[in-house]
């Protein structure tokens, strides 16, 4: 094959150099930030270390330090919610996504479109809308407060997300290679297990980490439905700007060590993340 | 190794009825073949015998168990798709094995067999590949492994050779038929190329619309049709079909059509005045110079394929085709007689199309 050599316009690049600083620039602003001194924070910057200010580690030490239980207590909440979210919704939708591509219903006039797109229509909902409702719900059931319920909560919120991508990784998968393991000794469930969910792997593991990243970042059911015990890492992160003011350096460091699960979860999901696993099963 | 029997099988989808009243029966160790224009039912059977699709009414048995209700796992079949259907996950080992491990066979007997099939179809180096690294043939031969190591009572395959290209194809072929003399298995083949279905099946049954048109031998098929239908279908190029009124006459009995007469065998018995369809193969009608005895026709067109050649003759308005064999000395334009070889006429009823038994 053979590549086709192109100029690149200056405007397209003018456009991807600002879209470029309008990405990283927070993201830069919040690492150098991290490394600063009460003191340095105010004064007008330039952004470059050891130009604007001496780079410290001193909000790692007070982070570590005398935030420490509350980091851990956070980290811990954030990573329970985040997990059973994920894996509710994952487990969930996909058994709801195989439905959808695999059989053909009409339940009350309603089809498999329809459902599918009543589905995804819970997502365009506004949350606030909901918050409240859930809070009167959460309190009548006793469950406030507690990472495993707020991860409920994340699993209704990525459930439409779930059903919709798993359904399209099981629309991938051939009828025939089912039929295939039906007529080779499979139950329905058998053919679910051993053949179609292999395959539409990826699928779920692209529904799984999309579930994971929004209730890792989760940040109004949190504050809504949590209070002291099980508060999240995004929470700890807002209280500290507080009325004595905002401790931008703390916030700063604090954000970075969240960013650090869901980069390594990323970096290790990339090989399934990839497509194409049915490629192979049927034609020549 | 099972029989088969389809008894009273009708397959309707809402209001659509795609196999009409099903009566046949596969013997043991025999290989069947469906055939049929695309939308006949030829696929849609086959599916009900693998249970892949419920019967509207009916039966359908293999061996001496009623399996109308039955699971496909429940049936003792064994199943080559036309997309293949591998399991793209597991390497080729695993994909001929995958129906065996799901019976609960001990692991050194899968062994054993898987290698067996593999020497067999001549894939054991490819045992460690996953699917999306073969060939078209490669999987092809996979997919029949599939099917070959299970050593179930029937054996079904729905077009297998139909995404081969034309050389594998034939290969594929002959290779079937030889494995299938070897194993004797009972197999139900579903094609939709006329030739494959002839030159494979040890009994042939053409669809059409859902009903069973005629199931017998190739020789039969060809030699003796039981309707317009199928002395249509089968052969190729496909038989020339006239219609006319019988006559009388000094001369012998003959059917008039339009301006031509066709003189015919007297053991034919045709009764003289009734409207009548009668058939000739292309290689039983006889092109002779113009003038000799026979009907005057004009050279059309000349398909020529070395050994022999298809001549297309423009028949008072009739379009008939002629297989000439060796050299073909005729030009388009050129005037000619054509005539019938009597004994090999074939006569179907005006209205109902079906043969004329005589």
């Amino acid at each position: 094959m053979t590549r086709i050599r192109r100029k690149i316009p200056v405007w397209s690049i003018t456009l991807q150099v600002v879209w470029f600083i309008i990405v990283v620039f927070p993201l830069y602003w919040m690492t150098i930030t991290a490394f600063k001194e009460r003191a340095d924070v105010f004064p007008l910057p330039t952004f470059l270390p050891w130009v604007d200010f001496e780079p410290t580690l001193s909000a790692f030490r007070t982070v570590f330090g005398q935030y420490r239980s509350q980091l851990f207590n956070a980290l811990a909440n954030s990573a329970i919610a985040s997990l059973v979210g994920a894996f509710v919704a994952t487990f969930a939708g996909a058994l709801a996504g195989y439905g959808l591509a695999r059989f053909d219903y009409r339940q009350f006039g309603w089809k498999n479109d329809n459902m599918a797109f009543f589905f995804i229509s819970q997502r365009m909902m506004p949350p606030v809308a909901v918050v409240f409702p859930f809070l009167l719900m959460y309190r009548y059931a006793g469950v406030l407060d507690r990472a495993w319920s707020l991860g409920i909560a994340y699993a209704l919120f990525n459930l439409p997300l779930a059903i919709w991508i798993t359904r399209d990784a099981f629309r991938a998968v051939p009828a025939e290679v089912e039929e295939s393991g039906l007529v080779d000794g499979c139950t329905r469930l058998g053919v679910f297990y051993k053949i179609s969910l292999p395959i539409a792997f990826p699928g779920l593991v692209t529904a799984f980490f999309v579930s994971i990243i929004f209730a890792w970042n989760e940040f109004l059911f949190a504050l809504i439905l949590t209070f002291r015990r099980s508060q999240t890492l995004p929470v700890l992160i807002s209280g500290q700007a507080n009325e004595l003011g905002a401790y931008w350096w703390i916030m700063s460091a604090l954000g970075l060590i969240g960013i650090i699960p869901m980069v390594v979860l990323g970096l290790y999901a990339q090989k399934w993340l990839v497509r194409g696993l049915s490629a192979g099963s049927v034609k020549g | 190794m099972s029989r088969v029997l389809f008894d009273h099988v009708w397959k309707s989808y809402a209001s659509v009825e795609v196999v009409r009243d099903l009566n046949l029966a596969v013997e043991e160790g025999e290989f069947l073949v469906l055939v049929g224009p695309s939308g006949c039912g030829k696929s849609t059977t086959l599916r009900m015998l693998a249970g892949l699709e419920d019967v509207t009414r009916g039966n359908i048995h293999i061996g001496d168990r009623n399996v109308t209700y039955a699971e496909p796992r429940e049936r003792d079949i064994a199943m080559v798709f036309q997309s293949y259907a591998l399991y793209p996950h597991m390497s080729v080992e695993e994909n001929i094995g995958f129906g065996l491990r799901n019976r609960g066979v001990a692991n050194a007997e899968i062994d054993k067999r898987v290698k067996n099939v593999s020497s067999m179809l001549e894939i054991g180096h490819l045992l460690e590949r996953r699917p999306r690294n073969l060939s078209g043939g490669q999987r092809q031969r996979v997919a029949l492994g599939r099917a070959i190591v299970r050593e179930a009572g029937v054996f079904l395959m729905d077009e297998p050779l139909s995404n081969l290209d034309a050389q594998l194809r034939v290969s594929m072929r002959s290779e079937i038929i030889k494995l299938h003399q070897r194993i004797r298995s009972t197999t139900v083949y579903v094609t939709h190329d006329q030739v494959e279905a002839l030159t494979m099946g040890s009994r042939i049954a053409v669809l059409k619309d859902g009903r069973l048109m005629q199931a017998d031998t190739a020789e039969n098929l060809y030699e003796r049709p039981g309707s317009v239908f199928v002395a249509t279908f089968i052969g190729s190029p496909a038989m020339n079909i006239l219609s006319g009124t019988v006559e009388g006459g000094d001369g012998g009995p003959s059917i008039r059509s339009r301006q031509f007469k066709w003189p015919v065998d007297p053991k034919a018995s045709l009764k003289p005045g009734t409207q009548i369809v009668f058939g000739m193969r292309p290689e039983h009608l006889i092109v002779g110079a113009e003038g000799q005895t026979g009907n005057p026709a004009t050279v059309t067109l000349i398909e020529s394929t070395g050994n022999e050649a298809v001549v297309l003759l423009d028949a008072g308005g009739d379009v008939l085709k002629a297989k000439v064999p060796g050299r073909v000395r005729l030009t388009v334009g050129q005037i000619v007689s054509v005539s019938a070889d009597q004994s090999e006429l074939h006569f179907f009823d005006a209205t109902t199309e079906e043969r004329i038994r005589a």
